[in-house]
């Protein structure tokens, strides 16, 4: 009998246990990230930021190692490839400056500079994503820098990715290789819009809703829309078109875009202090 | 307050400990520590720890706190985590009772099948409260490296937890480390 009111008990903590986690679901979903549970993300945050951080340094030449360690065959292969792509490059320095110049002269001549205007905040990346399901960093940035949920983050090189947490001194960025994150592009050629999506464990982005007329080749720039409601400022470059695979049965492309920021690098990035309207990108 | 309580909030004292300890090698180590780009869910690991060792309540309410904190460090909506880890600290737990005696790689084992079965739940229950994205064949994989490795690190995690758990009142040898916390 003793038993049996035991495990009775069991069951009834278990299921009460089971019943607030799908409570929490619920009000963080409708939250959309903010409200009660935002708070409670954000001040849990901000409490074990300092014991991260101190743990992240105690333990980061192990990481230096193990990450050598785990990646040995990629670095390589990426040695081979620079080492070839080095040699070309060589080759077109004389006729790059050539070309830097003329883009220098043109960008002031139609004032095209990266994110013209717009004030940002420089961060630092202190710490990769903890769980396996989605891409994301976190910076020393946070409110008190005036850094808010939505706002674009970008490196020299373009687009990374949105602001989607942030605690007093530190955030969270949504990558824009996250399976979760859609943003709004144009290819800088044809002018036609579409939507890049990231992709579940892979760099490429699917780029979906191209118009069936619309001729993309590879290495075509993607640049943000800059749409109505757009979650990113117009023109910021985001990547270049992989691979374009056209079905011979209807006029659908299959279109993949590499970021022009390597992820998997990034150390430094620039938080454009921009709200956008919408929550589409 | 008599030994037995003493006794209880010593070992409850000890798991919160695992608990942050565990959330500031998930959050600041394991990042870093990436097999084919996917990390170890060392949080998991330690529910099923607690629950072979203490039984499905222990086993329960540590998972819910171990997927309570991580969950606060993800983007995925607050409680999907602990919804998961209260069910596999539950059912490792009653498993637990039927077995009678365990090999050294048992723990590994049972990590393993524990992994599978979190993270298939966890893609499930994504799917169902609008995280789509988890679902597909990369998920898939990512699921079944995080169990290799969940597996790998468990012969480490276990003596850990059954050091927290360990009861140092004086009893006779013949009795068990029994049920509960």
């Amino acid at each position: 009998m003793v038993a049996y009111r035991k495990g009775g008990r069991r069951r009834v903590v278990v299921i009460l246990l089971l019943i607030t986690s799908l409570a929490l679901i619920t009000l963080d979903s409708r939250g959309g990230g903010g409200g009660l549970v935002g708070s409670i993300r954000s001040i849990s945050r901000d409490a074990l930021s300092p014991a991260q951080n101190a743990v992240e340094d105690i333990t980061k030449p192990v990481s230096e190692w193990w990450s050598g360690t785990t990646s040995a065959g990629r670095i390589e292969r990426e040695n081979k490839r620079l080492k070839r792509e080095l040699g070309i490059a060589r080759g077109r320095v004389a006729a790059g400056r050539t070309a830097r110049r003329e883009n220098r002269l043109l960008r002031e001549n139609q004032s095209l500079t990266f994110a013209p205007g717009i004030p940002s905040v420089a961060a630092e990346v202190i710490a990769a994503s903890p769980g396996n399901f989605e891409d994301t960093i976190a910076i020393n940035r946070g409110a008190k820098d005036g850094v808010a949920i939505g706002m674009p983050v970008v490196s020299g090189e373009g687009v990374i990715g949105r602001i989607s947490g942030v605690a007093s001194s530190r955030s969270t960025i949504r990558l824009i290789t996250d399976p979760d994150s859609g943003i709004g592009v144009r290819f800088s050629i044809t002018n036609t819009f579409a939507v890049a999506q990231g992709r579940s464990g892979s760099n490429l982005m699917r780029v979906d809703f191209v118009a069936p007329d619309t001729t993309v080749k590879k290495g075509e720039l993607i640049v943000t829309s800059g749409l109505q409601n757009a979650a990113y400022p117009s023109g910021l470059p985001v990547g270049k078109v992989a691979s374009v695979n056209r079905l011979a049965v209807n006029l659908d492309q299959t279109i993949y875009a590499v970021p022009l920021v390597d992820m998997r690098q990034i150390e430094f990035v620039r938080v454009l202090l921009w709200t956008g309207t919408g929550s589409a990108g | 307050m008599d030994w037995n309580g003493v006794s209880r909030v010593i070992r409850i004292i000890r798991l919160a400990l695992i608990l942050v300890a565990v959330v500031l090698l998930q959050t600041a180590v394991f990042p870093h520590a990436r097999i084919f780009g996917v990390a170890p869910e060392i949080g998991l690991v330690a529910t099923v720890a607690v629950a072979f060792i203490a039984g499905p309540a222990a086993g329960s309410v540590f998972g819910f706190a171990a997927g309570f904190s991580l969950d606060l460090f993800l983007q995925t909506p607050l409680g999907m985590s602990s919804f998961v880890w209260t069910i596999v600290g539950y059912a490792v737990g009653v498993l637990q009772g039927a077995v009678l005696r365990s090999a050294w790689w048992f723990a590994s084992a049972l990590t393993f099948v524990a992994g599978l079965v979190g993270g298939t739940l966890f893609i499930i229950l994504g799917a169902i409260v609008g995280q789509g994205q988890l679902w597909g064949w990369s998920s898939a994989r990512t699921v079944l490296i995080a169990a290799c490795y969940d597996a790998l690190i468990a012969p480490l995690v276990f003596p850990v937890v059954r050091f927290a758990l360990s009861d140092e009142r004086p009893r006779p040898a013949s009795l068990s480390s029994g049920q509960g916390w």
